[in-house]
């Protein structure tokens, strides 16, 4: 069956074309669309990216349009994929052409309950009617935390459709779902840059495979600002000013400490929270995506992490030097003579971070001290045994009548926990013991 | 793909020489055909049904076409065009149903049955549209531009418009017509979705046999189904029927609005009939030629009525049994045993023209005593005998008397 789809138009959403496609074809209801173009009746339509489209749907829409182009310039791919690696990238590109769940490809992030529906700006409807005969829903506008028109200075005025694809079967073109309402300009000049900032590098070539050294373009920033002491950032005291300063623009969602500190360590691509952070350090798009940022400058920013471990210069000479020390510690946690209340402990890796001084990296190059470690380690539910086994102990040395509460009180284990325990007393005591502990519980 | 690129996909309107001999379908007849075989002279003979003579009906028709198609191309692509569409879909869901795009582009074509109005349009359209549709690949567009389609015989709406769907889909490779009926359409949906069909791909619907809304009970009905089609869906819409159409179509002013057109009686005996009569004797297929002459043409007319469709029949007909029975010529005496055999059926509808000469006035007799003032035919006869006088004057003078040329 040939399908006659309306031309696309510049910065459209995938969905808000096969919307109009439904006004268009004259179909009666939105499911015989969603057989006509998609995989299964039971998927729904991707309101940000392209949807699982079935085969013939697909073969009609390459001949006039290619599906990269489609997804680079007609979904929300930019925003999820602007600041991953160009590989990763890649890949992103080729599983969602492979119709791949995108939650699976991209950190997508649940949203703020201010930004739950489809966004539309009253003069951008005016323009697109006044060009096209109708408006749609432009993607530009859905950019999370886009709470201006960046072409208009003009506030966004959320309609009524929920841009949360799971929660939508059905259709809904631009031109039906937007009510007519007086725009509302905005003077603030700070909001209408940081739009058109978010813009800009929303709508910058994704296409080229440049890689961008975020972290490394963002230290650069720093190094020039109040907020380095050293090689040393003032991550709570940047948090805070960012935090004071968006709130001022009143966008939806202020990226917080713990964004910030993933971003900067590398763990978070974040859009949203790059473009804060970038914006705040007065980074110039280019700057961020084409990354001049020389070796030097990438190798300081590495050395900024870390500090505790960059003080040991050789792991392997500090692994040998402290595997001793380290069993006798591991030893004294688990049988609890180490302890001032002799009670056998599980030993956590907090623990081991603390006693040694140093941090989950640097203990990645141990190997001996982590082969001990692995000796001691135990789930929760076998030291909670162990604890109760040498309660009972403890309890009947003292000749003490043994209850429940008595034993609870001195093991530390709850009620709750008892029952997960129990399957391991055996291990850890004889037989006897074991019978006399069940009867108490 | 706005308007002006439609328009310019479509050829150059004709006029004059040009369009009459575009036309014209003159089949080749070669001379040697009538020493073939009678198996292959009687196949031959059907080349009779294929040939088109152009007259002003004909080019009246095609202008009207033409300027029809135009004026709804002009609207396609247009804000007006892309605001119906919604309204249609406002439709589809059941909401409300109004027109933007306005609709007083549409016309009737009125004439007797066999005058040559369906051939008329066929030829006008296949000229106007050198057979091809009017597409763009990006983004795809196709555009059928003149859909012709019969109105039931019951002049149900439902049935209408789902021959609309079906006969869009055969040529855009769509499957409107399924999902109308899997969608259970009601009769508002489906003029909802036929507009929105019209919108994008028609530039001109053709109802033809529109008299059949004239007896049906639901003839009303469908009239104000597309007077409803009309206005929602910016097509030029017309509608082809027989005489009777114009009392329907004059039964409300909305109608007879958009139904202003053209009316077509039958021939006259003039140079076109002339004409169209030598042009058809030329196609002989009988062993012996003959010529036509003005007596033949005038009988030809007398017994057809001036339909062209019975022209072409009997020529056709008196030829075929010319070639079975053995005769070989094409005559008068064929001409009318075909008339007289072939077409029985027209009999009552057709009343070859005749001259009748004043009746005159009633001698007054006095009446002998003992005489009736009744005379049989069988007295007179007898009368005209014994006294050696013409019968006819003598039977003018007590009976109307129709004389009949031959």
């Amino acid at each position: 069956m040939k399908m006659y789809l309306p031309e696309i138009y510049p910065d459209e959403l995938i969905y808000s074309w096969l919307s109009r496609y439904y006004v268009y074809s004259g179909c009666a209801n939105h499911k015989m669309l969603i057989s006509q173009l998609l995989y299964s009746t039971k998927n729904n339509p991707s309101i940000e990216f392209i949807g699982h489209l079935n085969k013939a749907a697909e073969q009609q829409i390459t001949q006039v349009y290619s599906i990269d182009d489609l997804i680079l310039n007609h979904t929300m791919f930019p925003q999820y994929a602007r600041f991953m690696s160009a590989d990763k990238r890649e890949v992103a590109l080729e599983e969602l052409k492979c119709y791949c769940d995108p939650h699976k490809v991209f950190t997508i992030l649940p949203r703020n309950k201010k930004e739950l529906q489809l966004k539309y700006c009253p003069l951008c409807v005016a323009e697109d009617r006044n060009k096209y005969g109708e408006t749609y829903w432009h993607r530009t506008h859905q950019i999370r935390n886009m709470v201006i028109c960046p072409t208009h200075k003009c506030k966004l005025v959320n309609s009524e459709v929920d841009i949360r694809s799971e929660k939508i079967f059905a259709f809904n073109p631009a031109e039906v779902a937007i009510n007519n309402v007086d725009p509302i300009l905005v003077d603030d000049m700070e909001q209408i840059k940081f739009a058109k900032y978010t813009s800009d590098l929303f709508n910058m070539d994704i296409a080229n495979n440049n890689e961008s050294n975020i972290k490394a373009a963002i230290y650069n920033a720093m190094t020039k600002t109040k907020y380095m002491k050293g090689k040393h950032r003032k991550i709570a005291q940047f948090s805070e000013d960012l935090r004071l300063y968006f709130k001022e623009i009143e966008v939806n969602s202020i990226t917080s400490i713990h964004q910030i500190q993933r971003v900067m360590l590398g763990k978070s691509n974040e859009f949203t929270a790059i473009c804060q952070i970038a914006y705040f350090l007065n980074i110039n798009p280019a700057e961020l995506l084409e990354s001049k940022i020389t070796e030097e400058k990438v190798l300081q920013e590495q050395e900024s992490h870390y500090i505790k471990n960059r003080a040991i210069a050789d792991w392997e000479k500090f692994d040998k030097e402290n595997v001793v020390r380290f069993e006798e510690f591991c030893k004294g946690v688990y049988d609890g003579f180490g302890n001032d209340s002799g009670r056998p402990e599980r030993i956590s890796e907090k623990m081991v971070y603390k006693f040694l001084g140093i941090t989950s990296y640097g203990f990645k190059n141990m190997p001996k001290c982590m082969a001990v470690y692995e000796r001691y380690a135990e789930s929760y539910e076998e030291s909670w045994a162990r604890k109760i086994v040498w309660a009972y102990n403890k309890l009947k040395q003292e000749n003490t009548e043994i209850y429940w509460t008595y034993l609870r009180k001195l093991s530390g284990v709850k009620k709750e926990s008892y029952q997960k325990a129990i399957s391991f007393l055996e291990k850890y005591t004889d037989k006897e013991t074991y019978t006399d502990i069940l009867k108490i519980g | 793909m706005n308007n002006m690129d439609l328009i310019k996909q479509m050829p150059e309107m004709l006029s004059g020489k040009e369009l009459y001999e575009r036309l014209a379908d003159i089949p080749a007849y070669k001379e040697i055909i009538r020493e073939k075989s009678q198996t292959e002279r009687l196949m031959a003979l059907s080349t009779l049904y294929d040939i088109y003579l152009p007259s002003e009906m004909s080019v009246e028709i095609y202008s009207k076409l033409y300027l029809a198609l135009l004026r709804s191309l002009q609207k396609k692509g247009t804000h007006a065009a892309v605001q119906q569409l919604y309204q249609n879909h406002k439709t589809i869901m059941q909401r409300e149903s109004r027109g933007i795009i306005g609709g007083s582009d549409s016309f009737s074509i009125v004439g007797c049955s066999g005058i040559g109005k369906s051939s008329a349009i066929n030829r006008a359209i296949s000229i106007i549209t050198e057979n091809k549709m009017i597409e763009f690949e990006n983004p795809p567009v196709r555009i059928i531009p003149c859909l012709i389609v019969q109105c039931p015989f019951d002049a149900s709406v439902k049935s209408l418009l789902l021959e609309i769907l079906r006969k869009s889909d055969e040529l855009l490779e769509s499957n409107y017509y399924g999902n109308a009926l899997k969608a259970r359409a009601t009769t508002d949906v489906l003029i909802g979705i036929v507009a929105q069909v019209a919108l994008q791909h028609l530039g001109m619907l053709v109802v033809d046999e529109i008299q059949n809304c004239v007896v049906a009970r639901n003839g009303k009905y469908l009239v104000a189904m597309l007077t409803q089609l009309i206005n929602t869906s910016g097509i030029s819409i017309g509608l082809i029927g027989t005489p009777e159409t114009t009392s329907l179509l004059e039964t409300a002013f909305q109608l007879a609005r958009r139904s202003l057109g053209l009316q077509y009686n039958t021939l006259s005996n003039d140079e076109y009939f002339s004409g169209f009569c030598e042009l058809l004797y030329k196609y002989q297929y009988v062993q012996k030629y003959t010529e036509i002459t003005p007596q033949i043409i005038d009988w030809l007319y007398e017994h057809s009525g001036g339909v062209t469709s019975v022209v072409v029949s009997l020529i056709h007909d008196a030829q075929e049994i010319a070639i079975l029975t053995g005769y070989e010529t094409l005559d008068i005496v064929m001409l009318n045993q075909a008339y007289n055999q072939r077409l029985q059926l027209l009999h009552d509808f057709i009343r070859p023209n005749v001259t009748t000469k004043p009746t005159r006035k009633k001698k007054k007799t006095v009446q002998a005593e003992n005489q009736t003032d009744t005379y049989t035919i069988s007295a007179l006869v007898q009368k005209s005998k014994n006294e050696n006088i013409d019968i006819v004057p003598l039977l003018q003078e007590y009976f109307t008397v129709e004389e009949v040329k031959l």
